[in-house]
C-alpha cells in the first residue's frame, strides 16, 4: 500500500515497509501515470517516508521523476533523519488557489527581477520569479511569465501571466494593453478587442475576477 | 547594408527567391560582382528563376562535401558581367549541410566577389540556421497580411538572438487598392508591429509571373512597377538614398485634380 498526501512540504509518498520493490515500483509508476498531468513539472519535492531503498532503486525512482513528471527534487526521508531536507523552492501563499492552470518553472533568483530594454517578438518568452519591465513592445506570440507583477512601456500585444507562481496581489500593467491573453496566478481573461484605449491600464484581480482600470 | 546579405521571411511563399534573384541582378547590373547562393536545399527555385537551372552541374553539397571545387559549382550568368549563382542541391535535404560548413562556404565567397546574396528557405529549422549562419546583414520579406508580418517578426527576434542585428524590411506585393479599402496593412501598419527600417516596397505586379517563369528578372525590365521598385532597392544597398515609391497607381488628371483639393 502506498498513500501519497501532498503537504506544504512536498507531494508524500508513504510505503508500507513490508512491501517488496517490484511491488512497491509497479504501484508507485502507476499511480504517477494516471495523474501525470497533475504532477508534472511540480516545484515542491517527492518526499518518501516508511521503507529503505537502495541507492540503485533511489536512482531508477528518482529518474522516474525526473523524466516522466519533470520533478526534479526526489528526497528519501530516511536520509535525512539528523537534518530536515533542505526546501528550495519559496513558501506558497496559503490560499494558493485551486483553479491555477499550471505551475511555472520559473528561472532566476526569487524577488529578482527582469529588465528587458528591447522589443519581446513573437516566439520569444520572459520568465522570472519576481516582476518583468519591457521598455518596447510585447509582441502577438511573445509571452512573459513572471512570478510577480509585469510592466510594459509600450504596446502588449502578446501574452503576459503576473503571479504564476501563485501570488494574487500582483498586476499587470502597459502603455497599451492589447494582449491575446492576460494570465494572473491562474486566472485567464481575454480582453476584447475592439475596445477605445485611452492611455496606460493595469489589469488584477478583484472578488476573483480579472478587472482592467486606468492607471492613475 | 553590409556585402553579406541573406533574403529571409518565415513564411513560404512571399518572394525570397524572386527577391533575390532581381536584387542580385540589379546589383550586377550597377557593376558589381555577385553570387547568390541557393540554401533550399532539396527545394531549389532561384535557379529556375534565374533561367539557370539546366546548366547545374555541381551544387553546394558538393562543394561542401569536397566533390568539386568552389569555382566549378559556381554558374556565370551570361547575361549579366560579375552575376553568379551557387546553386542548392535537389536530391539532399537541409540536413546535408551544417551551419558551421555554410558558414566556412560564405566567408570563402566573400574574398571573391563584392556581394554574397543569401537565399533563406522557408521555416526557422536546419535551413534557416544554414541560411543565416554567414550572413551579416539580412532582408526580412513579408506580404502585407498578418500571418506573413507574425513570422517576420519571429525571425527577426531569431536573427537578433544570432546578433544579426543590420535587418531591413521589404514589404512585397503591395496593393495600393486593397490597402485603401482596408483590406490589407498600409506600410505603416506592418512597419509598427515590426520596428525595423523599411528598405523597399514592392508593388503586386502580374509581369513577376511572366518573368519568373521565362528566367528573366523584372529588374530588368523598364516597364514593370516592381522591377523599377527592385531598382530602387538595390540602390539603398548601395548606399544611396531614394525615397520610397509612391504607391498610389498612376491616377492621371483627375486625380492629381483630386489631390490638389485635399480630397484624396
Amino acid at each position: 500500500m502506498i498513500t501519497v498526501k501532498s503537504t506544504q512540504e512536498g507531494l508524500e509518498f508513504w510505503i508500507e515497509s513490508s512491501m517488496a520493490y517490484p511491488d512497491i515500483k509497479e504501484e508507485l509508476f502507476r499511480k504517477l501515470g494516471e495523474n501525470k498531468a497533475f504532477y508534472r513539472g511540480m516545484k515542491l519535492p517527492a518526499i518518501f517516508f516508511g521503507k529503505h531503498f537502495t541507492d540503485l532503486q533511489k536512482k531508477e525512482i528518482s529518474g522516474y521523476f525526473y523524466r516522466e513528471l519533470q520533478i526534479q527534487n526526489t528526497v528519501f526521508a530516511e536520509d535525512e533523519e539528523k537534518s530536515e531536507p533542505e526546501r528550495p523552492m519559496p513558501p506558497q501563499p496559503q490560499d494558493s488557489p485551486k483553479d491555477e492552470v499550471e505551475r511555472m518553472e520559473i528561472i532566476g533568483q526569487e524577488g529578482e527581477s527582469l529588465f528587458v530594454r528591447s522589443t519581446v517578438r513573437g516566439g520569444q518568452r520572459m520568465e522570472s520569479k519576481g516582476d518583468i519591465v519591457v521598455l518596447g513592445d510585447v509582441n502577438p506570440g511573445a509571452e512573459l511569465i513572471a512570478g510577480g507583477n509585469i510592466a510594459v512601456f509600450g504596446k502588449l500585444r502578446g501574452l503576459a501571466h503576473a503571479g504564476a507562481s501563485g501570488r494574487r496581489d500582483v498586476c499587470i500593467a502597459a502603455n497599451y494593453l492589447l494582449p491575446q491573453q492576460v494570465r494572473i496566478c491562474g486566472k485567464i481573461a481575454i480582453i476584447p478587442k475592439d475596445r477605445e484605449i485611452e492611455g496606460p491600464e493595469v489589469v488584477y484581480l478583484q472578488d476573483g475576477k480579472v478587472v482592467v482600470d486606468q492607471v492613475g | 547594408m553590409n556585402n553579406v546579405i541573406v533574403v529571409t521571411s518565415g513564411k513560404g511563399g512571399v518572394g525570397k527567391t524572386t527577391t533575390t534573384a532581381n536584387l542580385g541582378v540589379g546589383l550586377a547590373r550597377a557593376g558589381k560582382s555577385v553570387v547568390l547562393m541557393d540554401t533550399d536545399i532539396g527545394l531549389r527555385n532561384l535557379d529556375v528563376v534565374l533561367g539557370l537551372e539546366n546548366r547545374i552541374v555541381y551544387d553546394l553539397v558538393d562543394v561542401v562535401e569536397g566533390t568539386c571545387r568552389l569555382k566549378q559549382a559556381l554558374i556565370k550568368d551570361k547575361r549579366y558581367d560579375g552575376l553568379y549563382l551557387l546553386p542548392a542541391a535537389q536530391t539532399r535535404n537541409k540536413m546535408a549541410v551544417s551551419p558551421e560548413q555554410a558558414k566556412a562556404l560564405v566567408e570563402e565567397l566573400e574574398k571573391e566577389f563584392d556581394y554574397v546574396l543569401i537565399d533563406c528557405p522557408a521555416g526557422i529549422e536546419q535551413g534557416f540556421q544554414n541560411a543565416i549562419a554567414g550572413a551579416k546583414s539580412a532582408i526580412v520579406v513579408t506580404v502585407p497580411e498578418v500571418s506573413s508580418v507574425r513570422d517576420a517578426d519571429r525571425i527577426i527576434g531569431l536573427l537578433s538572438a544570432s546578433e544579426i542585428t543590420d535587418v531591413k524590411l521589404l514589404i512585397n506585393r503591395i496593393r495600393p487598392d486593397l490597402v485603401k479599402k482596408g483590406d490589407m496593412l498600409a506600410i505603416e501598419d506592418t512597419l509598427e508591429i515590426l520596428g525595423v527600417d523599411l528598405i523597399g516596397v514592392v508593388p503586386e505586379d502580374e509581369m513577376i509571373f511572366r518573368s519568373s517563369n521565362l528566367g528573366e528578372p523584372a529588374v530588368t525590365d523598364d516597364k514593370s512597377r516592381a522591377g523599377s521598385a527592385y531598382r530602387n532597392i538595390t540602390q539603398r544597398i548601395l548606399g544611396k538614398e531614394i525615397p520610397i515609391m509612391d504607391m498610389e497607381e498612376k491616377s492621371g488628371f483627375f486625380g492629381k485634380m483630386k489631390k490638389l483639393f485635399g480630397k484624396n
